[in-house]
């Protein structure tokens, strides 16, 4: 399995309280399968996302992703899972706001022993018109594009997508979406979308959905739409 | 108000800000205090202490000695006071010790230890001497051949100073001292000197010394002001009240500044909140309130700090500040007002930047401010190198240092300030040891000078020798007028042009002379005789260089005609080697060992002040670099987290975000130099009045080094300090951070 999460617990104490953000939550995932993992405000959707990311450690579990195995790394080594093997994708863009478009993706090309093509990946997210604009000189759209570009630019072998169309209309997070699918489908780039919007796993190959930490359903999706049909 | 729990939260999240910020106010302003006060001490001091121990306003000797009651019809006629006062000069084992006869109206001595001498074999000495030998009461001195015993100390107003010739330029507590016996004991010293002490009552000095001249012949003439026993005192206390208002009055200002931009860019950074509290119905009012408790905290808590600094370090700074003079009774301590003046103004500046900037901020759409994009039409320098091909590491650093151009300058400013007193402190050490080398050299290659106590036209003793008389410029200041041959073998004279010149041209002024008379080639000048008052008008031939006396050098013939002495005597000899003139034919012996000796002990007791204007240079480089890198951070916070998340090493993102202000460390640098220099040079020249030398700045070297090298640690310190924030940034900040 590309990714295997084996019995993942993540606990706060809030006072005498113990609360799971994840209670021993278990889910394998196929390479270049896109996954959606649905779930409301609070169910732990981000703190999966973390421990898939590596930004976080689990309590309890296992993780293993593509080979290697996550739990129990150190800092420097996680550093290096993420530097080779994960891209990011935020709701917010995180472009880093005194670069270029271009030059943000640089950040991250700069990592990279063998980076993609800039002109390929710039084309391939249609905005090498763009490329010498500040995020602040990019519509929401445009800048989410730029943030899809910077995390391929690396061609990961996980590309993980936190609420990537929250802070986007109907048009652009179509646009996006038709974007993250083209990279799932051109580079066999497995994808992680995480969302609270039920109309996005229908371009999903499997479907988790998480509740109170646990993960209470599983399933593959028999009828995939396009990006394209999505009903926003 | 439910917002203002915020102060507690915000001073918690912001705790190393606050602690620089408050430090930073209190350093430079506890440094503007300390010297404040030790002025004013000593003026307080010198206001009580010289009136009321009848400080003399002349002392003068006379060819001929003027009758008792000769001097009680002068008194009456000119309506002064005038007392003789007869003294002994006695040296055993190296040591000499100038013996008073008692005085009842002028220069009255105040005991400060112990009781007056009461038995013949008792005696009370300079208290200076007492505590530097450790001489204790009780203890038995020998003077001559015969031995008293110490009772007590004093202390008398014309020699807080403690110069054993007036013409000497640095004070000698370790073999000299003065002392006071018995009349009984004193009558038994043998042979004595006399002078005379006056204290004028009327602007009557002229017609009086005309009248002593004519009648008695005025053998030496010292005025008050011309005094360096006593001008010293209130020229020590000018000098720290010019240094707090002048130059240091310089640093709480610029401290202030840096702190102001400090706030102004944190309250920047929380347009969002303030956006957001303008969209809940809080008004501007409320929110510029608001906004100003957040910065006066530093104020309150570093003027707070400066007041407890400044009431615990007054006195002991102050007596620190005295090390040259007799222990004098001063009182350093602060005032109510002015401690509270010390807290009102940083605060009060504080808050106007506050309210300043959230009012510009409050000006701006609310829609603007809840998005952060309050100041996005100020692109500053972001837009610069947008096509090139350089590595966006140097893009991004260049768009930080243009885009937050009060930022860059609060790091410019902390290096350059850092540096600066640095230098400047380092420089005083080495511009006074290179000035007294040059001096020397400049003034000639003889290494004995004596000042004999008669005039002669005989020399069984060798050397070469020279006519020195003491003129009066205009404004009654002195002047030395030195008559020597042309073929003089250790006078070499140059001018500035560093150009042999021919004293037989005329009369040839020191470059010190010109600068502190404002005098220079071609003048006409008039000179006056002390003694005689004549008046004489000479025309400036040139200006040598030296800078070590303030001094007018002609030939002999003209020295004797503008003295009024005879043509062909001499009363001064210069030498390379020791002349073995007997004591009693000398009144002045001076060498250059003993000059550079001063120089050193001058350096040792400078040592204090100078390492303090060291530290406090330290201290605001760390805390100004401190401040602006922990300012950049805060700004680069979700960048950072960013960069963590994209699988960036922490040392590298040191290096991208830390290293953006590596350029303004050699341009503090550059800039510190010459600003080093041309204060140094501003500050030497107003001292060079009293000192009498006008030192020339120069930093060696290695000081150059050394304060370079302080200045590059401190800045790598302060980076290492905030290092620990940038490792603290957490990554999932980038997941619920919102951007642009």
């Amino acid at each position: 399995m590309f990714i295997d999460l084996k019995k993942a617990v993540k606990k706060y104490s809030d006072g005498d309280e113990t609360v799971f953000a994840l209670d021993h939550a278990s889910f394998e995932l196929e390479e270049g399968k896109l996954c959606v993992i649905l779930g409301p405000s609070g169910s732990g959707k981000s703190t999966l996302l973390n421990m898939l990311g590596g930004l976080d450690t689990m309590d309890e579990g296992e993780l293993t992703v593509a080979g290697r195995r996550v739990t129990g790394l150190s800092v420097d080594k996680r550093t290096d899972y993420r530097r080779e093997d994960v891209g990011f994708v935020f709701q917010f863009y995180n472009l880093i706001p005194d670069l270029t478009a271009e030059e943000n993706i640089e950040v991250v090309a700069d990592l990279t022993k063998t980076p993609l093509d800039m002109e390929a990946v710039l084309t391939a997210l249609d905005i090498a018109k763009y490329r010498r604009r500040f995020p602040k000189e990019l519509s929401g759209g445009q800048q989410q594009r730029v943030a899809i570009a910077r995390a391929m630019i690396k061609n990961p072998k996980l590309l993980l997508c936190d609420e990537l169309t929250g802070a986007l209309d109907t048009r652009s997070s179509r646009s996006v979406l038709k974007f993250v699918e083209c990279v799932n489908r051109q580079f066999g780039t497995t994808v992680v979308i995480i969302t609270h919007n039920e109309a996005i796993s229908g371009m999903a190959d499997c479907v988790i959905r998480l509740k109170d930490g646990q993960i209470f359903e599983t399933y593959k999706n028999e009828r995939k739409i396009p990006a394209e049909d999505l009903v926003l | 108000m439910k917002l203002n729990k915020r102060y507690v939260r915000g001073i918690r999240d912001n705790l190393s800000f606050y602690i620089a910020a408050s430090v930073l106010t209190m350093v430079t302003l506890v440094l503007f205090f300390l010297f404040n006060i030790a002025g004013n001490a000593i003026l307080n001091f010198s206001e009580d202490f010289f009136p009321a121990h009848k400080l003399e306003d002349a002392h003068f000797s006379t060819y001929m000695p003027i009758p008792d009651e000769e001097i009680d019809k002068l008194a009456e006629e000119y309506n002064l006071t005038l007392e003789a006062q007869r003294y002994v000069n006695i040296e055993t084992d190296g040591v000499t010790v100038r013996v008073f006869e008692r005085t009842e109206q002028v220069d009255l001595y105040e005991i400060t230890a112990g009781e007056d001498a009461s038995a013949n074999n008792e005696i009370i000495i300079s208290e200076g001497y007492a505590q530097n030998k450790g001489v204790e009461m009780g203890n038995s001195l020998k003077i001559g051949d015969k031995s008293y015993t110490v009772t007590g100390c004093f202390q008398r107003p014309d020699y807080l100073y403690m110069l054993e010739n007036t013409d000497d330029s640095y004070k000698n507590i370790t073999t000299f001292y003065l002392a006071y016996m018995t009349d009984e004991a004193f009558a038994k010293l043998g042979e004595t000197s006399c002078q005379y002490l006056v204290i004028y009552h009327e602007d009557n000095s002229t017609a009086f010394r005309k009248a002593v001249h004519e009648s008695y012949y005025m053998q030496h003439y010292s005025s008050a002001e011309e005094n360096l026993r006593i001008t010293m005192v209130d020229t020590q206390a000018q000098m720290f009240v010019i240094m707090a208002y002048i130059i240091l009055c310089v640093l709480p200002l610029i401290a202030v500044a840096l702190v102001c931009i400090i706030i102004g860019r944190k309250i920047k950074s929380e347009q969002k909140l303030i956006g957001t509290l303008s969209a809940l119905g809080y008004k501007k009012g409320i929110l510029m309130r608001h906004y100003a408790g957040f910065a006066a905290i530093p104020g309150v808590a570093g003027g707070i700090l400066c007041a407890a600094a400044a009431y615990l370090f007054a006195q002991p700074y102050s007596e620190l500040g005295l090390q040259d003079y007799e222990p004098m009774r001063v009182t350093g301590s602060l005032k109510p007002f002015d401690a509270l003046l010390g807290i009102l103004v940083p605060t009060a500046l504080y808050v106007i930047a506050a309210l300043l900037s959230v009012g510009r901020l409050l000006k701006k759409d609310t829609i603007l401010l809840l998005s952060g994009n309050a100041d996005a039409d100020k692109q500053g320098g972001r837009r610069i190198f947008a096509g090139n091909k350089m590595s966006f590491r140097l893009k991004y650093a260049v768009r930080q240092v243009l885009g937050s151009p009060a930022r860059s300058f609060v790091v410019i400013l902390g290096v350059f300030l850092g540096c600066f007193i640095m230098l400047f402190s380092f420089g005083i050490f080495d511009s006074i040891e290179n000035t007294a080398d040059v001096s020397s050299e400049n003034a000639g290659s003889y290494e004995y000078q004596y000042v004999l106590s008669e005039l002669t036209a005989e020399n069984p003793y060798g050397g070469a020798e020279m006519l020195v008389f003491s003129m009066e410029n205009e404004n009654g200041g002195a002047v030395t007028l030195i008559g020597t041959d042309e073929d003089n073998p250790y006078l070499n004279f140059r001018d500035r042009d560093g150009n042999n010149v021919n004293i037989q041209n005329g009369y040839y002024i020191t470059s010190l002379a010109a600068m502190l008379n404002d005098w220079d080639e071609g003048d006409e000048i008039k000179l006056y005789n002390p003694l005689t008052l004549e008046k004489h008008e000479i025309v400036i031939a040139g200006v040598l260089q030296n800078d070590a006396q303030r001094a007018v050098y002609t030939t002999e013939e003209r020295a004797a005609e503008l003295s009024g002495l005879e043509t062909g005597m001499h009363n001064a000899l210069i030498s390379d080697t020791a002349l073995g003139i007997s004591s009693d034919k000398v009144a002045q012996e001076s060498s250059k060992s003993a000059l550079r000796e001063q120089v050193q002990t001058m350096k040792t007791q400078m040592g204090f002040m100078v390492y303090l204007l060291i530290a406090i240079g330290v201290i605001i480089c760390i805390a100004s670099v401190y401040v602006a890198v922990n300012m950049l951070v805060t700004e680069n916070r979700a960048n950072i987290s960013m960069l963590k998340v994209l699988g960036y090493r922490d040392k590298q993102i040191d290096r991208i975000v830390l290293s953006v202000n590596h350029i303004f460390l050699p341009i503090g640098i550059l800039l510190s130099i010459p600003a080093a220099h041309v204060v140094g040079s501003y500050f030497f020249r107003m001292f060079a009045d009293y000192a009498g030398i006008l030192v020339t700045v120069w930093i060696s070297p290695l000081n150059y080094v050394l304060a370079v090298t302080l200045t590059a640690v401190c800045y790598a310190a302060s980076l290492l300090l905030v290092r620990r924030k940038v490792k603290k940034v957490d990554m999932i900040e980038s997941l619920k951070d919102n951007r642009e």
